[in-house]
Parts: C-alpha cells; sequence; structure tokens
C-alpha cells in the first residue's frame, strides 16, 4: 500500500524531519515529495498520482497565517476543497486524499497524521474487498 | 421566433454590418455563414465590407463565437462579433482576464430566445431528422416539414438546457442589442430535472462505472479544448515535451486526469456554454462536471462567473475566514 505525500519545505517537510530524529514510529508506507509551498500543488499531481496506483494522497502545508510565504495555504485551502468535491463526483472515495497543516515542530501530529491516513485506507480497502467491488480505476 | 423574426433579424445584421464596416469602426467581423446542411453554420471572418451578404443568423446557431478572440495575431486590430446572452458571458470573462482589450471589441447582442440542440432533434425525430427540409415555429412548438408530412414537436423538449436559465435581456456589456420588433422575448419557465442532484443520488462505485465507461472511450481529439473559450493558455500544460504528464495513450487513467485536470483549471473561467459537450464525437457529458464545479464555486464563494467584470474568480483571491475542512 502506497501513500504519496506532498510536503511544504518550510514547515512540514520539517516537521517530518522532527518525527524521524526523535524516532517516533509511524508506518512505512509513506514517499514523501517536497515542495516549496502547498500552493505548488497542482491538481494534475494528485490525479496523477492517483491514476498511477498510488492508494492515497496526502498533501501536508503550513498552518494558515504561518505560511512562509505569508498567503500561499490561503489559496491551497480553496484549490484543494474543490478538488475533494470533484473527486467525490467522479467515484473516486474523498478519504483517499487528505489535507493536513503540520507545522515544523510538530514532528508528533506527522507521525499521527500518516497513522491516521493508513488507518482510513486500511477502512476503504477492507470495505471495499467486502462488498467485492473496487472503487479505484483499473480494478 | 418565427422564421420571419430570423430574417428580419438577418437582415438588420447584415445593414448594420454594412455600416460598421463603412464607418471604420472595426477591421474584421466575426459571423455566422450557412454550411454544408441546412442545420450547420459555420463561423466567417469578414473582411470587407461586399461580404456582408453572407451572414446568417437562425435558431441553430450553436457555435460561441468568443473562441476565436483567442488567437493571438490578431492581438491589435479591432474586432466585431456577434453575441448571443450566454456568448457574452465568455467574452465578459475574456475581458477580465485580459486576453482583449474593451476597445479593440465591438460587440453586437443578438435576441435569441433557445438554441436548438442537434441531438435532442436526433432522439425525437430519429430517422427522419436527416429528411427535413424546413423548420417553423409556431407559439410553443417547432414543427418540422418532411417531404411527405410535418412533425410538430414542443419547444421545450428541443432546446438546449442551458438556454433554461437564460433571461433573454440586453447585457450591460454589449454595445448594441438587435432584437425582434414589438414583441419581448419570453423567458423559457418549464423546469427541468436538475442533473447533479440525481445523479448524485447514485453510490461510489455506480458513479466511478458512469464516467469509467465514458473516460475509457475518449480518444482525446482535444475538440473540448480547442473549442473552449476560457481555455486560453497559450502553452498548454498537456503539450508540454519537457515533462510529460500524461501518456499519449488514450486510456482511463490518462483521459481521467486530462479531463478533471482541464475542468479545475478553466474554474473561475468556464462559464458553462456547453461547446465541450457539443463538439465532442463520442458525446461524452463533460458539462456535467463544469456545472458541478459551478455549483460548487457558487455555494462556497458566491461567484457566478461572467456576470459582472468586477468580481474577481474565487481561486484568485482568498479570504481569512475561508472555510476550513482540514485538520
Amino acid at each position: 500500500m502506497e501513500i504519496i505525500a506532498f510536503c511544504c519545505q518550510w514547515c512540514s517537510y520539517a516537521g517530518a524531519d522532527l518525527a524521524g530524529t526523535s524516532r517516533m514510529k509511524y508506518p512505512a508506507n509513506l514517499r514523501i515529495i517536497k515542495i516549496p509551498c502547498s500552493s505548488r500543488i497542482n491538481p494534475t499531481f494528485i490525479l496523477k498520482a492517483l491514476t498511477k496506483g498510488a492508494d492515497g494522497v496526502m498533501v501536508a502545508g503550513c498552518h494558515p497565517g504561518d505560511c512562509h510565504y505569508s498567503t500561499g495555504n490561503y489559496f491551497t485551502r480553496r484549490r484543494l476543497m474543490i478538488l475533494k468535491k470533484l473527486l467525490e463526483y467522479t467515484g473516486i472515495n474523498p478519504d483517499r486524499f487528505q489535507l493536513y497543516w503540520i507545522s515544523a515542530s510538530e514532528g508528533h501530529k506527522f507521525a499521527e497524521s500518516v497513522k491516521e491516513m493508513v488507518t482510513i485506507i486500511n477502512r476503504i480497502t477492507q470495505k471495499n474487498d467486502e462488498e467485492k467491488q473496487g472503487d479505484k480505476y483499473g480494478k | 421566433m418565427e422564421n420571419k423574426q430570423y430574417s428580419q433579424i438577418t437582415v438588420k445584421l447584415r445593414q448594420r454590418i454594412e455600416e460598421i464596416f463603412t464607418q471604420k469602426v472595426v477591421d474584421y467581423f466575426l459571423v455566422y455563414e450557412s454550411g454544408s446542411f441546412w442545420f450547420k453554420l459555420r463561423p466567417l471572418l469578414l473582411k470587407k465590407v461586399d461580404e456582408a451578404e453572407r451572414v446568417v443568423y437562425n435558431r441553430l446557431c450553436q457555435l460561441n463565437l468568443s473562441t476565436f478572440l483567442k488567437t493571438s495575431f490578431r492581438k491589435n486590430s479591432k474586432i466585431g462579433l456577434i453575441v448571443k446572452k450566454c456568448d457574452l458571458l465568455s467574452v465578459v470573462e475574456q475581458l477580465k482576464n485580459n486576453q482583449v482589450a474593451r476597445e479593440n471589441l465591438y460587440i453586437i447582442q443578438v435576441a435569441c430566445d433557445g438554441i436548438l440542440d442537434w441531438k435532442k432533434i436526433e432522439k425525437n425525430l430519429a430517422s427522419e431528422s436527416w429528411n427535413i427540409l424546413n423548420s417553423e415555429e409556431s407559439g410553443k412548438d417547432i414543427i418540422f416539414d418532411l417531404s411527405d408530412r410535418s412533425i410538430s414537436i414542443a419547444k421545450t423538449k428541443l432546446v438546449m438546457n442551458k438556454c433554461f436559465e437564460c433571461d433573454m435581456l440586453q447585457s450591460k456589456y454589449a454595445d448594441e442589442f438587435i432584437t425582434i420588433e414589438d414583441e419581448e422575448l419570453k423567458p423559457l419557465t418549464e423546469s427541468f430535472v436538475d442533473t447533479i442532484l440525481e445523479f448524485e443520488k447514485l453510490s461510489l462505485p455506480e458513479r466511478h462505472a458512469y464516467w469509467n465507461n465514458y473516460f475509457s472511450i475518449c480518444i482525446r481529439c482535444y475538440s473540448c479544448r480547442n473549442v473552449c473559450p476560457a481555455c486560453f493558455c497559450s502553452n498548454c500544460l498537456f503539450d508540454q515535451q519537457d515533462v510529460i504528464w500524461i501518456n499519449p495513450e488514450a486510456k482511463y487513467s490518462e483521459n481521467y486526469t486530462y479531463h478533471l485536470t482541464r475542468v479545475l483549471h478553466t474554474a473561475g473561467e468556464c462559464v458553462e456554454c456547453g461547446e465541450c459537450e457539443r463538439v465532442c464525437p463520442l458525446n461524452i457529458p463533460l458539462k456535467e462536471l463544469n456545472s458541478k464545479l459551478s455549483s460548487e464555486l457558487k455555494n462556497y464563494y458566491g461567484y457566478q462567473s461572467g456576470k459582472s467584470l468586477d468580481e474577481i474568480s474565487p481561486f484568485k483571491t482568498y479570504s481569512l475566514e475561508d472555510l476550513d475542512e482540514f485538520k
């Protein structure tokens, strides 16, 4: 099970770093991609990740009001909320995409977010197996 | 509007276009002319005043002429164009985004009380739709003359869905309004089924099956992108050669990424003119995605595209009190 994480360079990537140096345990299903700011996200990135086989996509940015580039994450918030509605409209479970606000000192929040994400995806997979239907494309 | 009213409008249009050319207000004029079949109309770029006789206007003028404002070589010349109310929304969006300067445009808005949808004509008349000799409106029905008989169908069954939302009045952004004499156009009042609400009653796997069906047959001809007036990027993301975002293969995964990205990239500029759905060779219902997006923007940010030059697209601005569903 693969989860792609887009982490903003100034806050959440440092938070992930802190989780690592503090030796916090979190699931190893994550692949982190560093981006300068969470507003760098083009909806194409998330759609391409999902259609290329990622089970889930996580985007982590600075808290609103604390963006390193002052206003980036306000735009992220607007764009990605609409993207989530559109994912749900076209039949992909919107829980596969999550957005978290993680600051550079919140190593434990990073670890908790990853654990939560993995739990959500596991629940979706289990529910799909029970219904013997796939909601992901390609099945 | 009856055939004779369409003829009146066409005559008035031709006169006005001749006058505008002789007064040298514009260098070119974007109009409609008749095409290869009676129900087909072609776009035409008028360059000389003697060609004004080729102008045609009737209830099958489906094309949104504002897509031709996208080409860059005419950026400094003055262009006049004929618009219906729905096309004018696209022009307003292009003006908002500095794609064309207001002083280089001369906008003639023409009266329209519903454009016929060729797909609905085919559905209602089936095999007879290719034998139609003439069409005429009488009251609330459209009468089609075939070689041996006439068929009468209610107008509300043949008109495009977007026409039910039009108020048919003159817009403040038009330089001129050519309409019929002695009568006011009445907006279509018959209610129609809200497809978005109906669709959202389906479960997730059913929705996926519906879109899987369409996105698997899409051949990625890019007609939807080429005809769209809101798709005005000079370098499209999908034409990039240094980073290939989607494979050339036309399968579900690539088509899904392409269509949803296109909807999200044209989010604040799309006015739901429906051209993408009309030109699709495989009849994919693309307008549903755009309608869903517009309704979400209206819900959350109170934004309606194309209504006013002062309203900023919600993705170009932000508010500190935005709804934050994320943790």
